[in-house]
């Protein structure tokens, strides 16, 4: 990769923002290692991983989620997903910050819970699993092409507590437990998978995105039953689609609280307080910022936030 | 969508068929409920449909438990999920014969199977239950859906 393909003003942009901004345009330019989640709907965590090591993969825990692992000798022609236990569902291909969310939103047997923006479905089957297959998670999609990966997901990993819904996010009627707002975004976070994201890429663009966020959270705030918890997440670094959303909820909800995340042996930032001159309230340094050079991961944004 | 839970005497008679020509436990439903479309059987969790008949505009719950036909037949998915508890009706092979299945093909048997009866069969490898098949003689033939085949290494 070229660093010259770089957009100039995303570089001036997270000179100013990225901690160690040369280590973040170096690993920018490297690409992911492979992680995978064992999926608990189909068979336990210690059998799985005794058959894959005995194959010879060698497997990383990620500290922060006892079933998910990097795969420290993965090869380029993806021979892990090529394997019978990927095919019968055994595990899941799931970057490692995609694991963080339904980490945060820790949702529990019985509850109900929506994934506004779900597809292809890697957070929705991760929650199943976490729920043990019981209650009910609303797996929302508002693209129609997307739903059938959502739904092929969902049954390759025996997910037998999912609904699928064709809604527009802003709109969706309920009231819920938990809910899972990953939102569209700019996808920043995502050069390591794909530089595709640098040609698409403007500060229009991020605008664009950030007004979208802010209609979808606001909606979201609205379904949440009284001291439920909603989750946002973003993958991408921009404050405008992160901090600036988070803020404009606490400015509107007053009865919206920011809570701390804990993150066990994973490094991250906190939240920022100013961005080109706009201010956010001091509690915004709550949210979760993850950096790819801190973790070697790809970018991620998360918040967590209660309804009082 | 309306979703309706099976009554129980559905219920009773669709599990009665598959547990009859497979062998299984019935308890391993306990946790299950079931729903029925034009031509399909859909499991979900327990609670689930009267959960989900407060959300507007679901499209699927769940997924394809069997499908209707001259007899049920068990999907891919739930063999894979629950397959482990057939007692009888299943075709055990090779891992070389294993990754051909995956990959969609008919497979040739080399003997006739003591565990299966001509049918539908679950096709196994070790304790790994890898789909449906349909037991002719010795030819087991290949029901996995297209979207499920994969070459393997």
């Amino acid at each position: 990769m070229n660093e010259a393909i770089i957009p100039r003003l995303f570089r001036e942009r997270y000179n100013k923002l990225a901690p160690s901004p040369k280590l973040f345009s170096k690993i920018i330019q490297e690409p992911l290692k492979p992680c995978i989640r064992i999926n608990t709907n189909k068979i336990p965590r210690d059998e799985i991983l005794s058959r894959l090591t005995k194959q010879g993969w060698k497997l990383k825990q990620i500290p922060f989620y006892e079933n998910a692992f990097v795969i420290e000798n993965a090869d380029n022609d993806n021979r892990i997903g090529l394997t019978i236990e990927h095919f019968i569902g055994y595990f899941y291909m799931q970057e490692v910050v995609s694991l963080l969310p339904a980490v945060v939103l820790a949702p529990q047997k019985g509850e109900v819970v929506l994934d506004v923006c779900a597809a292809p479905g890697s957070k929705t089957t991760q929650m199943s699993q976490m729920m043990h297959n019981t209650g009910l998670i609303v797996a929302n999609d508002n693209d129609f092409m997307r739903l059938k990966p959502l739904k092929y997901n969902i049954e390759k990993c025996g997910c037998l507590n999912v609904a699928i819904t064709n809604i527009d996010g802003r709109v969706i009627k309920g009231k819920f437990d938990k809910i899972l707002l990953d939102a569209p975004c700019s996808s920043e976070g995502q050069i390591r998978k794909d530089w595709k994201v640098l040609s698409r890429w403007s500060e229009d663009y991020i605008k664009t995105f950030s007004n979208l966020q802010k209609q979808f959270i606001k909606h979201a705030f609205e379904i949440l039953k009284p001291n439920g918890i909603l989750v946002y997440s973003t993958c991408t670094f921009a404050p405008e689609e992160n901090e600036e959303v988070v803020n404009y909820l606490l400015e509107n909800f007053e009865n919206a609280k920011l809570e701390k995340i804990e993150l066990k042996d994973f490094k991250f930032s906190e939240g920022i307080i100013e961005w080109q001159g706009k201010k956010f309230k001091s509690e915004i340094k709550k949210c979760v910022r993850v950096w790819p050079h801190q973790n070697d991961t790809g970018g991620f944004f998360v918040a967590k936030i209660t309804k009082l | 969508m309306k979703i309706e839970m099976l009554k129980p005497e559905q219920r009773e008679r669709i599990l009665s068929e598959l547990i009859e020509r497979f062998g299984f436990d019935k308890k391993i439903f306990d946790s299950f409920e079931f729903y029925r479309t034009k031509d399909n059987i859909y499991a979900c969790s327990r609670g689930a449909i009267e959960t989900a008949k407060a959300i507007a505009g679901v499209q699927d719950l769940g997924f394809a438990f069997a499908r209707f036909g001259v007899n049920l037949k068990i999907t891919t998915n739930i063999v894979q999920m629950i397959g482990k508890f057939a007692a009888k009706n299943f075709v055990s092979v090779s891992e070389r014969e294993a990754k051909r299945f995956i990959a969609g093909e008919d497979i040739n048997l080399e003997k006739e199977q003591s565990t299966a009866t001509n049918g539908f069969v679950i096709a196994r490898v070790g304790n790994d239950n890898l789909g449906v098949g349909f037991l002719r003689g010795l030819i087991l033939k290949n029901l996995l859906p297209g979207a499920k085949q994969l070459p393997t290494v």
